[in-house]
């Protein structure tokens, strides 16, 4: 494998680390059943008012 | 298409959205530090200007990718909302420009020479893109 070759992969290697922690990090930031509390899905946050949300 | 969508992303679609956003965003950061390099701007002993053009072009076409599946989930499951209208100009002008960006650098159509241009405009709508949507759900309740 050439030295350019090598550059390039490692290159896109790092891009896929990005990528990889970026989805650690917002994941976690999130939290499980974050669109609940976010409302993120709309239709389902009208319907679970009063139930599961916020609290 | 929007229950496709719903039940592809398990009912987490804002959530799916801001992860796969973000991600196209510190993509395109990395790019600009990449072009950066391409052009000349930067030199790195381990990173010729080639190799950070070719990994350019190739991370380029994985964000084109991303950001064409978020604009069409986007409009399927809200489509133009008033309360975001900053969000739905700024995203529809994205996706406007990055086509034009992709067609100037497939057949040059005498803009060549406007592409770093083309590519810092993209990126910030990008960013205004996600700042008008991702924060108010990953703010979360702080």
């Amino acid at each position: 494998m050439g030295a350019r070759a090598l550059q390039v992969l490692a290159s896109l290697l790092v891009a896929a680390a990005i990528v990889a922690v970026t989805i650690a990090v917002v994941t976690a930031k999130l939290g499980p059943n974050s669109d609940d509390d976010h409302g993120g899905d709309r239709d389902r946050q009208e319907d679970s008012r009063g139930g599961h949300g916020r609290g | 298409m929007e229950d496709t969508l719903e039940s592809l992303m398990r009912g987490n679609v804002a959530s799916v959205k801001t992860v796969l956003t973000t991600v196209a965003l510190a993509l395109a950061v990395y790019q600009l530090a990449l072009i950066a390099v391409a052009y000349g701007r930067v030199r790195l002993p381990a990173l010729a200007a080639p190799s950070a053009g070719i990994a350019h072009r190739a991370a380029g076409d994985t964000i084109a990718a991303l950001l064409a599946f978020l604009a069409v989930a986007c409009l399927a499951v809200y489509g133009f909302e008033d309360d975001m209208l900053l969000h739905g100009i700024a995203g529809a002008a994205l996706v406007a420009l990055l086509v034009a960006k992709v067609a100037v650098v497939r057949r040059g159509l005498g803009l060549s020479r406007g592409l770093p241009l083309f590519g810092l405009t993209v990126f910030a709508l990008l960013a205004v893109t996600w700042a008008t949507s991702a924060p108010e759900v990953l703010g979360g309740d702080s």
